[in-house]
């Protein structure tokens, strides 16, 4: 039976318009279905992730300053996967992010190139490799 | 009872390994420590860890990792079975983020920041999360562990008794259920007969601080099965077995090597299921009767409701691969097996006393394909006598569903309809000659439409024997209703099935000598009805 091509769904959350603005132009002419948030409201979110259930969500952070660190929290909590594209992370930040369960972490760039090839690996690596995982991630429906 | 973390330590390092080893000892952990990646591979097809505290630099001329690296994506296939906290002297941001993000490690500790409470604190943290009650109490009720994995089929090897195997299968099968039933303090386990497919069925009630859980099924077998068992439960059962008697999926988890899934049957009125075998053995023809009616016609409805187009179908093929039969194997193999049969093209049954010949029925099916016109939709594939659960009120529930998918139509009701004959009616139930009459009187019509004519019993005093004869007329009906809108109305489609089944039932050689040559005597019969 051939199966329909679902475009993949990306939400990306970053206080920074010119960034948002960029790489949602970028995603969505790679075929990714993308939505955007300017601020972090975690009513908005949880309303959108319940609904449209994204396969990714990209969270743009300068500083990893407490309120970034309490988004990633609740986003993680939300059992959806995270990328999170920040400035020079250091080692103990790096290390805290992946100790709490984001897919990746990158550094925050403009270009396009490395941005979607970063989206796909992350895309890639963090889908399910077999039932056990899947269910890890996602629980039993 | 208050079982121990297993951790396997490895690390080149005397120094290293003995310190973080005895650290780790002194928590309560039960450790074993090794030298190289070489030999930890050895530990781990010996025994099975929840845990490996692994140094990724294993040789000093190796500044960049690349062994520990190696090794580390070697061991990725365990997935969530053993997670690991790697060690690191000189690791890179880029090694973290690849052993975090590509081989799900659960932590990365340099050794030049080693704190030992922190260390602690993060294998325990492991353990946490892993969602595993070492503490769990399990009592098992007239069996144990190490006998409810004889007979499993682990990586193609079966679990025989006081084998090394079965040593090592069986704390895996204490551990998944510390891990399936991790929520719980305590269970009351009786294993099930299980079915031919190497895996096994245990009957579970948990218990928590507020009382009796529900009581659930877990099916337990190599992983790699268990996977995909969960996979075709999800495309092909859940979304269309429905009404009241709902099959769903409460747990799925995993060890090295087992793999668990815990169903719960809804909707079942009374808790005291038992098998089709044992229904069968205590139930009237009538009750047997009603009871498949609503196995066909509404626990399993939808499957057979929704087929595909009528089209040539190649049943050799179908039932081949359903098999992974090849009868130039059983050919070969058949008559060191059964040494009563003798002849080749024309085969003798000594049982029978008289001097009748019959048809082999593998060298007539030769290299020939079977095709008939027929429909194709979502069978069970695997409607065996231990995998239909009915409660006290004949309402069916089903389990394993290992080889459910799309394929012949009539392919579970023929199974049961071979069942009942071949396995139910018992070695000592009837005598070949028996059997024999069974089988022609069975062999007799030409069209579904002539099973009207048949008797509706089988003239004997037999009593064991009218119950199949009955039994299987009533599944032939059946057969006939789910096809009824074939406009050819061909009986051989079944026929066809019927060889495939028997001739799958000699493959058994632990099944009684006359069964196995009642199968063979079936098959004989049906490809002469067949014309082949």
């Amino acid at each position: 039976m051939k199966r329909l091509l679902v475009r993949k769904r990306i939400l990306i959350v970053d206080r920074q318009k010119s960034w948002r603005d960029f790489s949602s132009k970028n995603l969505q002419r790679e075929g990714f279905s993308v939505r955007s948030f300017g601020v972090y409201d975690h009513s908005k979110l949880d309303l959108y992730v319940t609904k449209s259930t994204p396969d990714l969500v990209v969270l743009g952070c300068s500083t990893l300053e407490p309120p970034d660190q309490e988004i990633i929290k609740h986003i993680l909590r939300l059992r959806v996967q995270l990328l999170v594209v920040c400035t020079s992370p250091t080692w103990p930040v790096l290390h805290s992010l992946f100790r709490e369960g984001v897919a990746d972490v990158a550094d925050k760039s403009y270009d396009p190139a490395r941005l979607l090839q970063i989206v796909k690996e992350t895309l890639e690596s963090s889908s399910p490799r077999s039932s056990y995982e899947a269910v890890l991630q996602q629980g039993l429906s | 009872m208050n079982r121990q973390g297993r951790i396997l330590v490895v690390d080149d390092l005397e120094k290293w390994r003995d310190e973080v080893s005895a650290s780790l000892i002194r928590a309560g952990f039960h450790v074993d420590a090794v030298d190289s990646p070489a030999t930890a591979l050895q530990r781990l097809s010996d025994s099975f860890y929840h845990l490996m505290v692994l140094d990724i630099r294993m040789v000093e001329t190796d500044p960049d990792n690349v062994e520990g690296m190696d090794f580390l994506r070697s061991l990725d296939e365990r997935g969530e079975a053993m997670k690991i906290v790697v060690l690191s002297a000189h690791g890179t941001k880029g090694q973290m983020r690849e052993a975090f993000k590509d081989y799900k490690i659960a932590d990365f500790i340099q050794k030049e920041e080693f704190d030992n409470h922190a260390f602690l604190q993060s294998v325990r943290e492991v353990f946490s999360e892993s969602n595993i009650n070492l503490a769990l109490d399990v009592h098992w009720e007239g069996s144990s562990t190490m006998h409810a994995v004889i007979n499993l089929i682990i990586d193609n090897e079966r679990v025989k008794r006081d084998s090394v195997l079965s040593e090592q299968i069986a704390p895996e099968l204490d551990d998944l259920l510390c891990r399936l039933f991790f929520q719980a303090q305590s269970l009351r386990v009786r294993p099930m007969t299980p079915g031919r497919s190497g895996a096994g069925v245990l009957w579970v009630e948990p218990f928590n601080e507020e009382g009796a859980g529900r009581r659930v099924i877990v099916k337990f077998g190599d992983q790699r099965k268990i996977d995909l068992e969960y996979r075709n439960f999800k495309e092909y059962v859940e979304p269309f077995i429905g009404g009241g008697r709902t099959t769903t999926v409460l747990g799925l988890r995993r060890t090295p090597r087992l793999g668990g899934i815990e169903y719960s049957l809804l909707g079942t009125t009374s808790e005291q299921l038992e098998s089709f075998e044992s229904f069968y053995r205590r139930a009237s023809v009538a009750q047997i009767s009603e009871t498949l009616d609503r196995l066909f016609f509404d626990t399993c409805a939808n499957w057979y409701a929704s087929p595909s187009r009528l089209k040539l179908h190649d049943l050799t093929a179908d039932y081949e691969e359903l098999f992974n039969l090849s009868l130039e194997n059983l050919g070969r193999t058949l008559f060191e097996n059964l040494k009563s049969v003798q002849g080749k093209r024309d085969l003798y049954f000594k049982a029978l006393g008289d001097n009748r010949s019959f048809t082999n029925p593998i060298l007539a099916l030769g290299d020939q394909h079977v095709r008939r016109s027929t429909y194709v939709c979502i069978t069970h594939g695997d409607f065996n006598e231990n995998n239909i659960l009915v409660d006290e009120n004949g309402e069916t529930w089903l389990i394993d569903f290992l080889r459910t998918g799309r394929g012949h139509i009539l392919r579970d009701v023929a199974q049961l309809d071979s069942v009942v004959r071949l396995n139910l009616l018992a070695s000592e139930e009837a005598s070949l000659d028996e059997r024999l009459k069974l089988e022609e009187t069975l062999c007799k019509p030409e069209k579904f439409d002539d099973l009207q004519h048949l008797d509706v019993n089988l003239l004997t005093e037999n009593a064991a024997l009218a119950k199949a004869y009955s039994t299987v007329l009533n599944l032939r009906l059946l057969a006939a209703k789910l096809v009824a809108r074939n406009p050819h109305n061909e009986i051989s489609e079944y026929y066809a099935a019927l060889t495939y089944y028997a001739l799958n039932s000699i493959r058994f050689y632990s099944t009684p000598t006359v069964q196995r040559e009642h199968a063979l005597l079936s098959a004989c019969l049906l490809v002469d009805r067949l014309g082949l």
